[in-house]
């Protein structure tokens, strides 16, 4: 969230490697995108890329408000109202993380095996904090059901299959989504047939997450 | 006592599952849980396993994902409404933009949360929003029962800022009662159609809708049974045509060397 002012030459330097440049956007525009994004979390059957940048800057937001409302003068209108917006935006953080937390815990067995299969360069889904948990909560769990279930079995079942435990996330649910930028996508009507659909801006549309689930982290659809 | 409540909880269990299949592959925990409940005999046993399960009730009757009313009055009070103020001020600088200057007894813009705390303090009066009154909501609800496809709202949360604002400052709306049932005229105008379009929706058998003009609310209302409904019949449906592919391989195979052949062509 910083603008730091550059002379000409680094300019030039650094136009070459402009996607690394960090975005530099005002809080109203990270709260918006905050918003959004607690809302596709909320409606995805999915686990979306986290708003890493986002969630920190208006943590960091957040803190630097908290020390300034102490000092405000109790009596003044705007005391309250900057209180009531402090609130207001804790919650949308809060209620973003717990959702996701949610889902973790939910879909661990899934979530671990595919985060162990991800290839070195792709980014994870989830925050670190989140992997740390996981993991914990994964191995522990399977570690709990072997000591008290599973080897108490006879001999044949005693093998922890991760794949009978684990819940997929459910990529066929129904989502009610706006489409914020223009589209065409394929909609499986049965099992070998596809329809193409266009999407419009604007418009509302209704279909299986399996066929948007490409556009949602994206933004070009938002689930409501 | 003990025992009607966990029965309950057992059917509970029994309907959640079996969204959470696919095809075969994730047939599992639940079932061999209630294999176990209903075999094992050593309390101590039992009691883990449920304990387990109940975890899994309750994470699974939470991401039944959707928005509850306060959650969409949270967002109805992002609209912008008009007050006037009884003070003066300068700019308040808030992270989601800049509010005012206030000036009192000028009209002045702000985000419904604001209007409504200002007003719960006495510190301002609150300017109807142009649709709120007997005439504009009359005209609507005269074109919603015409027009046989949803109309425009004027407002995506027109039911949430009604509720909000009829809640907390119902004075300064004139006749609000009125308001307040012609609101909700509409709003069942509404839902009858949208039963309506369900209906024929499940019976043509489509998988897909444009729904323009919906508003958040009316699809938080039919949300929990709904897409739940149409994933239950999108999956027997699939199910029927696995099945028909599978008989048709067998019958072109015709031989078997696995113990189940069944079950065995079903995870593939």
């Amino acid at each position: 969230m910083e603008i730091s002012l550059q002379d000409g030459d680094h300019v030039d330097d650094q136009d070459q490697d402009n996607d690394e440049e960090p975005m530099v956007l005002t809080s109203a525009e990270v709260l918006l995108r905050l918003e959004h994004g607690w809302m596709n979390e909320k409606m995805s059957p999915d686990v979306l890329p986290p708003l890493e940048q986002e969630k920190d800057a208006m943590l960091g937001q957040i803190k630097v408000m908290e020390r300034n409302v102490i000092t405000l003068d109790k009596k003044d209108v705007r005391t309250d109202i900057h209180k009531l917006e402090l609130e207001r935006i804790k919650y949308i953080v809060v209620s973003y993380m717990r959702t996701r937390f949610f889902k973790v815990q939910r879909m661990s067995f899934a979530l671990y095996e595919a985060e162990m299969k991800r290839p070195r360069g792709e980014e994870s889904v989830l925050f670190k904090e989140e992997f740390t948990f996981l993991k914990n909560l994964a191995t522990r769990t399977a570690d709990y059901l072997k000591e008290t279930l599973i080897s108490k079995m006879p001999p044949i079942l005693q093998k922890f299959e991760i794949k009978k435990f684990r819940v997929l996330p459910q990529m066929d649910a129904f989502v009610f989504f706006r489409v914020v930028e223009n589209q065409t996508v394929e909609v499986g009507i049965s099992i070998d047939e596809f329809v193409t659909i266009d999407l419009e801006e604007g418009d509302l549309h209704f279909m299986r997450y399996e066929a948007v689930s490409h556009l949602v982290a994206g933004g070009a659809v938002q689930l409501i | 006592m003990s025992m009607t409540s966990s029965v309950m909880k057992v059917k509970i269990v029994k309907t959640y599952s079996v969204q959470f299949r696919r095809g075969s592959e994730t047939f599992s925990f639940f079932d061999m849980t209630q294999i176990i409940l209903s075999t094992c005999r050593s309390k101590k046993f039992k009691s883990a396993v449920y304990e387990i399960w109940e975890c899994n009730v309750k994470l699974l009757l939470f991401l039944h994902a959707n928005m509850n009313p306060s959650e969409l009055e949270f967002l109805a009070e992002k609209e912008i409404v008009e007050i006037v103020p009884k003070f003066t001020l300068d700019t308040i600088c808030l992270m989601e933009g800049n509010l005012g200057p206030f000036r009192a007894g000028l009209p002045v813009r702000v985000p419904l949360w604001v209007a409504l705390d200002f007003r719960r303090r006495e510190r301002c009066t609150l300017v109807p929003p142009d649709w709120m009154n007997i005439q504009a909501l009359e005209a609507i609800k005269k074109e919603e029962k015409t027009n046989e496809l949803f109309t425009k709202m004027p407002n995506e949360h027109y039911m949430a800022v009604t509720v909000v604002i009829c809640r907390s400052c119902s004075q300064d709306i004139p006749d609000s009662d009125r308001v307040q049932v012609l609101v909700k005229d509409i709003w069942d105008n509404r839902i009858a159609k949208i039963r309506t379009a369900i209906d024929s929706f499940i019976k043509t058998g489509s998988s897909f809708a444009k729904v323009n003009n919906l508003t958040q609310m009316e699809i938080a209302n039919v949300r929990p049974f709904f897409p739940h409904a149409l994933e239950q019949i999108h999956r027997m449906r699939q199910n029927s045509q696995e099945a028909l592919i599978n008989l048709n391989n067998s019958k072109s195979q015709s031989q078997s060397d696995s113990m189940y052949p069944d079950s065995d062509r079903m995870t593939q």
